[in-house]
């Protein structure tokens, strides 16, 4: 085995050798064009790509150079042996004909020093993800791949010439969500294609600022952290619950307080609220009475972190304060966030709520005191995952005023 | 731990007097639980001799929330005693918090204890909030960084506070009040890797010093109501989705000098005892 990658090789640029002086058009593909562009050396697979009417002449000319052809029972290729190693001549993978506009669109690269054309990286891909299906979908060894040649792919036609294949959808969600690949323009992305509010999700990459989207952000999305309005509100009443309590439930007492005291509208805050790169956490005023964001881009920061003093949980994370987690995140990463948000915002300040992201869906299992809280659940979580399908299956402690019924409890004794 | 003899040992010796002690804790109330706990307060006159409160009686630790609970609990006809949790000091408003509740007639405890006189019976409530360390095999250690220093001596000075409390009880009857668990078998249901969060051993050294006829605790919302600690005293927590009822009630027995002198082997009879409870 350990002479194979090397006999590989030299059948590989026997045949290569042997299609060029032929001038027959070919490309490298399989995971050799791989390795070439960057990835991991096969141990076995040489694959050529040719159009199919060229496949007679090559297959002569390299019967001719000493190969011994075998007509397989596939239609979509045939196959000769170059001594042990067997070499695909593929004239139809994943059953699309090679066309003369792909063997053109491939690059003259010097494979183990022979100089010769290499599938281009945008059809590899096309290529290899539909090839994945139920019985070979191991992301494990495509993902390897993906990292290798990112940059020499365009990924959004990727998305379009795969969207048929479920599995090469998910491997391109792993991938965007890994941060591997740039997420998809706009509407394109697979992964927010279908998600209820459709529009314009902002699923972002690494670098690129999030946009807000005010539909998204109800007026209570304001009271981020690091806003500097939230450090002038953390001043003398932070008790926001409290102070600003009486009229109308301390929810919407609160979300006014905090409409009055920033004068720039919840548009502007859901901005704010969404900018930069760091996560924005709904806390925290009293260590980032300074300029916008300053806490945000400090990157993780724990709920409660930083809390003003004799009151609500500070400002930012008052009742009504939306927070807007980095979508770009691991969805365990988003998990724990959420986990910590719904410990924090008052709405349903619960520490023992089960959050579990699966397919771009948020779960939320566990007990609440009161309807209201349960309700808010759903509200805290599209609040800071905007676009994501919310499934609450959180369920009230309290059952109605029979509970709360002391007549029939039993006793234990204590010895 | 199996028991082939399911009769309890106790009952050799003659029934002191008992009382009667209803507990619960982590009721959370928020702004909008108004008259939720009101008729568990009221309702207790007559079937407890006391209210003992488990902490997390906030949902958010916010003054507003303390005021719900000190509504809550002003009908109340029995005497209340209670801790704060976690929750309580989310806020930063504890000592408004304890103030309110103080207002409100109840016995706020952290590091101190309190003794009652139940029809001639003195019971004795040692409290404190308790945090978190782990148990044994699994837990944190006065070691490292100054923050996790910090985290284990905070437990561990707690722990002192509360063997201190239960030490200068002059009582009958002994109970050890905190939000966080003592022994991890009442975390069973929790998931194992958060235990550390949960409660500390130092706990129970102190309750087993401390010479507690009972402890009770909260916090653990999803572990187990009974356990009991290496020395074996009874554990139970009583957080309110662990007991599933608006409050657990205990009845004590005064010890007996035999119960007293028997100390020694106390884990075992005790543990049998609470195998096969017998209901009053
Ligand atoms: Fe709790
Ligand atoms: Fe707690």
């Amino acid at each position: 085995m350990e002479d194979a990658p090397r006999g590989l090789r030299e059948s590989l640029k026997r045949v290569a050798v042997t299609l060029k002086e032929a001038d027959i058009p070919f490309a490298l593909g399989g995971s050799y064009a791989c390795w070439a562009r960057g990835g991991p050396e096969p141990v076995h697979d040489v694959d050529f790509m040719l159009r199919e009417e060229d496949v007679p002449q090559a297959v002569a000319v390299l019967a001719a150079a000493g190969l011994r052809p075998v007509d397989p029972p596939e239609d979509w290729l045939t196959k000769v042996f170059d001594g042990e190693v067997l070499v695909d001549l593929i004239h139809h993978p994943v059953g699309r004909a090679v066309t003369t506009q792909m063997l053109e669109r491939s690059s003259e690269m010097s494979v183990d020093s022979v100089r010769m054309p290499v599938l281009e990286a945008t059809d590899w891909f096309e290529m290899t993800l539909l090839a994945l299906e139920e019985r070979y979908c191991d992301l494990a060894r495509v993902l390897p791949m993906i990292r290798a040649m990112r940059e020499q792919v365009d990924w959004d036609q990727v998305r379009r010439s795969t969207a048929a294949s479920p599995f090469a959808e998910a491997a391109l969600l792993v991938a965007t969500r890994l941060s591997l690949i740039p997420p998809a323009d706009g509407d394109a992305v697979s992964g927010v294609r279908r998600t209820p509010t459709g529009g314009n999700v902002p699923v972002t990459g690494r670098n690129v600022p999030m946009s807000p989207a005010p539909a998204a952000f109800p007026s209570s999305a304001g009271g981020a952290a690091g806003e500097p309005q939230v450090g002038q509100r953390a001043g003398p009443s932070t008790d926001v619950a409290g102070g600003a309590g009486g009229a109308g439930g301390a929810d919407d007492a609160a979300g006014a307080a905090l409409a009055e005291a920033d004068p720039s509208g919840p548009a502007r805050r859901g901005a704010a609220a969404c900018a930069g790169r760091g996560r924005v956490r709904g806390d925290g005023p009293r260590a980032s009475p300074g300029p916008a964001i300053g806490t945000a881009a400090a990157g993780r920061m724990p709920a409660g972190g930083a809390r003003a003093p004799g009151g609500a949980s500070g400002a930012g994370a008052g009742p009504g304060s939306g927070a807007c987690l980095d979508l770009t995140e691991a969805d365990e990463y988003l998990a724990g966030d959420l986990h910590e948000l719904l410990a924090a915002d008052p709405r349903v300040a619960e520490l023992g709520l089960e959050v579990v992201l699966r397919e771009g869906c948020v779960l939320v299992v566990g007990e609440v005191a009161t309807d209201a809280r349960r309700q808010a659940v759903t509200e805290v979580v599209a609040e800071a995952l905007p676009g994501r399908a919310v499934r609450n299956e959180v369920t009230l402690i309290y059952r109605g005023a029979v509970d709360a019924d002391t007549e029939d409890l039993d006793v234990e004794t204590i010895p | 731990m199996t028991h082939g003899v399911p009769a309890p040992v106790h009952l050799r010796t003659p029934p002191g007097p008992t009382i009667r002690v209803a507990a619960v804790g982590d009721i959370h109330l928020g702004v909008d639980s108004g008259g939720g706990f009101a008729p568990v307060a009221r309702g207790l006159a007559g079937r407890a001799d006391v209210l003992l409160l488990a902490g997390d009686l906030t949902q958010h630790g916010l003054v507003a929330e303390a005021r719900v609970v000190g509504e809550e609990v002003a009908d109340a006809e029995i005497p209340i005693l209670a801790v704060l949790g976690n929750h309580d000091y989310h806020g930063d408003a504890e000592g408004e918090i304890t103030e309110i509740l103080a207002d409100a007639g109840v016995t706020v405890l952290e590091g101190d204890g309190a003794v009652l006189d139940i029809g001639g019976v003195r019971l004795g409530v040692a409290g404190v909030k308790g945090f978190g360390g782990g148990f044994a095999g699994a837990s944190g250690s006065d070691f490292g960084e100054p923050l996790m220093k910090a985290f284990v001596r905070h437990t561990k000075d707690l722990s002192a506070d509360l063997q201190f409390a239960l030490e200068g009880l002059d009582c009958d009857i002994r109970v050890a009040l905190t939000h966080y668990a003592p022994v991890p078998e009442t975390l069973i249901g929790e998931r194992a890797e958060i235990y550390p969060f949960l409660g500390s051993y130092h706990l129970a050294e102190a309750v087993d010093a401390g010479g507690a006829d009972l402890a009770l605790h909260g916090h653990a919302h999803a572990g187990s109501e009974r356990g009991s600690t290496a020395g074996g005293v009874p554990v139970r927590n009583v957080a309110r989705p662990v007991i599933g009822k608006p409050c657990a009630l205990y009845e004590i027995r005064v010890p007996t000098t035999v119960d007293r002198e028997s100390a020694g082997s106390a884990g075992e009879w005790r543990s049998a005892a609470l195998v096969a409870p017998t209901a009053t």
